[in-house]
């Protein structure tokens, strides 16, 4: 009887061609937007320059002037040690770092406020600088940091300086000292997205300064993510998250449709001998065959056709897939077993959960997920698209270890859950019959 | 008006659906709320949750870590590792450093050990934590090495490199009206979806009853009932208008209303809403969906626009490539159009984004047709 | 002989409409049931309370002499039904459709091979037995709908309107594998609302309108409750009010109906009807296309019981 159901319901399903069709279109049409929507991000924000306005005041050149008896007339604002350093700042690829704009304070102001420069530069004197920046973020995080390095390399040997002076070794009017401000060429290596700052030898006088101004990395650095870093990742495990869920549909399908009140083929099925429990659970079968089928297609064709990198072990990519789609069938059963529902409802029920639980897990905002987990983390641990999008981050994220077991376990007591009370809820046949009077 | 009212009757059967799509947008909306008024309160530039785990007991590592607490916001919890890759994975804390024992010892006859720092790829900003651990332990050095005690080494860090005395985060003192952008910005999707998901189901219900030969409207002529269809699409259209401006607009308060740069964000929705209307149009003459055929085509088109058309990315993100394909898209027109009128360039700038928008539904419009013509013929 | 079915006091409610109203009867081993009415009158309900599809909120109903429960797979077993719409599987074909159906009920892999193949003769579709049902005309797929109804060999088959929008050919054809099937040793629950099949094959009839029973007999029996005996029926164009009050003066007529340019004239009893009519007629020089004389049928039963036509 099982087997036999089975076979019967998985051929209906393959031998449907508008359910096949778009079952398989959905993830690939998708798949395909989201590679070309964000394929191309992360390489393209790499070496970007940073567009920065520098507004520099009289008073700084003036300074400059002062200080340092070789500047002509002519010194500009580009002239400045603080320019000559952000001009020669580089990226690994030797593109420059920054894009600057030489303007005047409101014109800079007014730049910032369209975002059309991430931050403005006001130098007010050699060692007064300002930075001001319109919102926190990575680029501004940057430029704080060039900011403080050239802050701590002047202090430094304006420190010196005054030392020597004190200790009688230094001249005030040497000449070559007030040049030596001059931080020399900054490098800012971008390799694994760290971008460290590393300050070269300052162009100072040599004999005094070279040696102790070096930059030397402190901190090692740990990446959290595993093989892929590529944040939009979350997009696609969130739409392999939504093609398991889909199985939902075709199983609520047709279960219900072996329910008397939903076809004659139900009422047909509802007036012989058979078990409903055993009929349920092999049409169940047959759809997560069918489902599985799809989901294992569309994570071949987005891990071989488009090449994208879910990072850590495919064994359990493919694993977890798979669990995904048991879990969204589940669900389906589950749906299709509540009593005394109309398939439009029960349809409707589904894709608020597919949509709406896809919404809650940053399908459509990717930081949706951690906001919930800060506010509401049991609707983390039940939402089905939440639960399955955790799975596979942990597995690029920690690889085979006690986080991914726990995403794993979520995983399958929701399904156990589910499962297990459609089977109760399949002991009673659904009553009814098909366009009654 | 009998087929008017079949028409809604219709959309009256997918209103659990549609109304999905309304609070996806009004969660959106909230969240967005929530999240400004959040960094409204952290006015302080640059300053993020870290963790940091001193093991050593040396001068140079406290000083470190006053340091550090001084510039951003330090929690000393003792926590599992465990627990902190969870913080760390949810954004919770940015970063987490340990200093090892012994780091002072090592400093001080430049050793091998140093401080490890955790953080999240995903958000790179980890990174410049390190940075500034290692411009302040390069500086300290460099003092030392002037002859200044650590003591005073420290404090001329200090005055130095307090990103506090030289960052000025620029506090936008309208967040109601960045509130409005992006709101907004996050309109198409809700609008399209909607859109799509009410007038497809339509066409499909209709050209099924032609297929029973039991035509609505049997007794009447072709262009009659063609006028009937677009009437109650156009009212379909404006009413999810409406609603969707409605919660952008009591989003940004009242005083963002009837200003000009309300009018001008009013006139974009009506833009994509009559592309969308448009598109709808297409793709039922195009293809004869089935229910399921509905709810696929309403997620690909509505999720692909918007990822591709800057809804849900910002533009500036996007590849180059995404950005041509995206340029195909009413939505990339429409986020344009939604940028340039809150940064408050010029008019033509505007208008030609409108227009665009209008020239692509017209287009696909017109490939609808044709295809449906062609496939008549044959 | 032995009791198939039997409904006691049936009563089913849709919040508002009683469709079963203290319906009651019986059925016995080797009958061709008719359950006649009107749309609505409540047969398809009495057929799905039968089958446990429906519950209903008062009486009982017991098959093969044992009470009927949705639970109670061994009775369904011995049931076989036969809806007014198609229910098979369009993706399968043909055989694979018996084959499924008829799995629910027959576990035992070369038996059911042997009634697949009995169901596929029965039904005269073993040229089409890979086909898809979709490429099935209207007559042959609903030649598939009774094999899928019929191939575990049922001892009583329901047939719930079987020939609802089938062309006459195929309504024949329908009709004489009932009579097989009956033959073969099945007791038949036949509803529909067309008198002359009912007539045809029914051996007992039982007439009900508004959940109740009418009456119940075989046709003779039902016939010979009325006092119709004949029906003279004349297509006329056109007819005056007087010579209708003319027509109703003859001896034995107790009624003239004109509707639809059809004159119908019933009788009571008496001989050479048609030619009394016949005489009156040529005496007013009525003109007229065609008269003819019919014996009463279930409708007239219907009629004169209810006053309302059944047709309808």
């Amino acid at each position: 009887m099982f087997i036999r159901t089975y076979i019967a319901y998985l051929k209906k399903l393959i031998r449907t061609k508008s359910v096949v069709f778009w079952v398989i279109v959905f993830p690939f049409a998708l798949g395909t937007l989201f590679y070309l929507a964000f394929g191309s991000i992360y390489s393209s924000s790499r070496s970007n320059p940073i567009e920065v306005s520098v507004v520099v005041s009289d008073d700084a050149i003036k300074e400059y002037k002062d200080i340092n008896p070789a500047a002509t007339d002519k010194v500009t604002a580009k002239d400045l040690p603080i320019s000559l350093m952000l001009k020669e700042l580089k990226y690994e690829d030797d593109s420059p770092m920054l894009k600057l704009f030489y303007e005047d304070k409101d014109k800079a102001k007014k730049n910032l406020k369209s975002k059309k420069v991430k931050g403005i530069i006001t130098v007010n004197g050699i060692n007064d600088i300002i930075l001001d920046i319109s919102e926190n973020g990575l680029t501004q995080d940057i430029l704080a940091n060039i900011i403080s390095i050239y802050k701590s390399n002047t202090s430094i040997i304006e420190e010196k300086i005054t030392s020597m002076i004190e200790s009688g070794n230094l001249k005030v009017s040497d000449e070559k000292n007030t040049s030596m401000i001059e931080t020399g060429n900054l490098k800012v290596s971008d390799e694994k997205n760290t971008s460290m700052i590393e300050s070269g030898n300052s162009e100072v006088s040599e004999e005094i300064f070279t040696p102790d101004t070096e930059y030397t990395e402190y901190v090692t650095n740990k990446a959290l993510m595993g093989d892929n870093n590529d944040p939009y990742l979350i997009y696609f495990y969130n739409l392999i998250a939504m093609v398991c869920i889909m199985g939902s549909l075709s199983v609520l399908d047709c279960v219900c449709s072996a329910h008397s009140s939903e076809s004659y083929e139900g009422m047909r099925i509802c007036v012989s001998p058979v078990n409903n429990i055993i009929m349920n659970l092999s049409i169940f079968a047959a759809c997560l065959t069918f489902q599985i089928a799809v989901t294992l297609i569309t994570l071949i064709y987005l891990i071989f056709g488009l090449g994208i990198n879910f990072g850590g072990n495919l064994g359990y990519i493919f694993l977890t897939a798979v669990l995904g789609t048991l879990l969204g069938c589940s669900l389906g059963f589950f749906i299709a077993g509540i009593h005394g529902l109309k398939l439009k409802t029960r349809n409707s029920i589904l894709m608020w959960i597919m949509l709406g639980g896809g919404f809650l897990s940053g399908l459509m905002f990717a930081n949706m997920k951690s906001i919930i987990e800060e506010k509401m983390p049991l609707i983390n641990r039940i939402n089905p698209s939440a639960v399955l999008t955790d799975a596979f981050y942990s597995i690029n994220l920690y690889g085979i270890g006690d986080r991914f077991m726990r995403a794993i376990y979520y995983l399958v007591i929701l399904t156990v859950l589910l499962l297990s009370a459609s089977i109760i809820l399949s002991r009673k046949k659904e009553g009814g019959v098909y366009a009654s009077v | 008006m009998l087929l008017y009212k079949a028409f809604f009757k219709i959309v009256k059967k997918n209103l659990p659906m549609i109304l999905m799509y309304v609070s996806i947008i009004l969660m959106i909306t909230l969240i967005s709320k929530v999240s400004l008024e959040k960094s409204a309160e952290e006015r302080r530039a640059l300053k993020y949750d870290i963790i940091v785990e001193n093991k050593d007991d040396s001068e140079i590592s406290k000083e470190l870590c006053t340091y550090l607490s001084k510039i951003h916001n330090v929690t000393d919890k003792k926590l599992t590792r465990d627990q902190i890759k969870e913080k760390i994975f949810y954004e919770e804390i940015l970063s987490y450093i340990v200093i090892p024992k012994g780091f002072g010892d090592s400093f001080e006859t430049d050793g091998d050990l140093k401080p490890e720092s955790l953080y999240d790829e995903n958000m790179p900003v980890g990174m410049s934590v390190n940075m500034q651990i290692n411009t302040w332990l390069n500086s300290v050095k460099n003092y030392q090495k002037l002859g200044l005690s650590l003591k005073e080494s420290v404090e001329k860090c200090d005055e130095t490199l307090n990103p506090d005395s030289y960052v000025h985060l620029e506090t936008s003192k309208k967040n109601e009206k960045s509130l409005t952008e992006s709101v907004f910005n996050y309109l198409p999707y809700g609008i399209l979806s909607a859109i799509l998901l009410s007038i497809l189901p339509v066409f499909s219900s209709f050209n099924e009853e032609k297929k029973n030969q039991r035509i609505l409207a049997a007794g009447l002529p072709a262009t009659k009932r063609n006028l009937y269809f677009a009437l109650a699409s156009i009212s379909l259209a404006m009413i999810l208008l409406i609603v969707f401006d409605a919660i952008g607009s009591i989003a940004g308060g009242p005083e963002i209303m009837f200003t000009k740069t309300w009018w001008f964000v009013i006139l974009n929705t009506l833009c994509y809403v009559i592309c969308a209307s448009l598109l709808a149009l297409m793709i039922s003459n195009i293809f004869n969906l089935n229910n399921t055929g509905v709810s696929i085509v309403t997620n690909i088109v509505g999720l692909g626009f918007s990822f591709l058309g800057g809804t849900f990315v910002p533009l500036e993100y996007l590849g180059d490539e995404a950005k041509i394909i995206g340029k195909f898209t009413p939505n990339y027109w429409y986020s344009t159009a939604n940028d340039y009128i809150f940064q408050g360039k010029n008019m033509s700038n505007i208008l030609l984004c409108f227009g665009l928008q209008l020239i692509i539904g017209v287009a696909l419009f017109c490939v609808g047709l044709t295809v449906a013509k062609v496939r008549k013929k044959a | 002989m032995e009791e198939i079915v039997r409904v006691n006091n049936l009563v089913k409610r849709y919040k508002d409409l009683i469709a079963l109203d203290n319906f009651s009867f019986s059925i016995k081993k080797g009958e061709i049931f008719g359950l006649l009415g009107p749309n609505g009158s409540g047969k398809s309900t009495t057929i799905n309370c039968i089958l446990s599809l429906l519950t209903y909120d008062k009486g009982e109903v017991y098959l093969f002499g044992e009470k009927m429960n949705v639970n109670r797979n061994d009775i369904k077993k011995r049931i076989g039904l036969i809806g007014q719409n198609v229910a098979v599987f369009n993706e399968l074909s043909v055989y694979e459709n018996i084959d499924f159906f008829c799995g629910l009920y027959i576990n035992d892999k070369a038996t059911r091979r042997k009634y697949v193949e009995d169901a596929l003769e029965f039904t005269g579709l073993n040229d089409y037995r890979k086909k898809s049902p979709k490429k099935l005309s209207g007559g042959l797929i609903r030649r598939l709908n009774i094999a899928c109804g019929i191939a575990h060999k049922p001892e009583l088959i329901i047939f719930d309107e079987p020939t609802v929008a089938v062309d006459p050919q195929s309504r024949n054809n329908i009709l004489e594998g009932i009579k097989d099937l009956n033959k073969n040793g099945a007791t038949v629950i036949y509803t529909s609302h067309y008198m002359e099949e009912v007539e045809e094959i029914c051996s007992r009839i039982l007439i009900m309108d508004k959940g109740h029973e009418i009456c119940q007999g075989t046709a003779d029996e039902l016939k010979g409750q009325i006092k119709n005996t004949e029906n003279v029926i004349l297509n006329v164009k056109y007819i005056d009010e007087s010579d209708l009050e003319g027509l109703k003066k003859i001896h034995h007529v107790y009624s003239v109906k004109y509707a639809d340019k059809v004159l119908t004239i019933r009788f009571s009893g008496g001989k050479h009807n048609i030619s009394h009519v016949l005489d009156y007629i040529s005496e007013h020089s009525i003109n007229y296309e065609r008269i003819y004389s019919e014996l009463p049928t279930l409708n007239d039963v219907f009629l004169e019981i209810t006053g309302k036509e059944l047709r309808d």
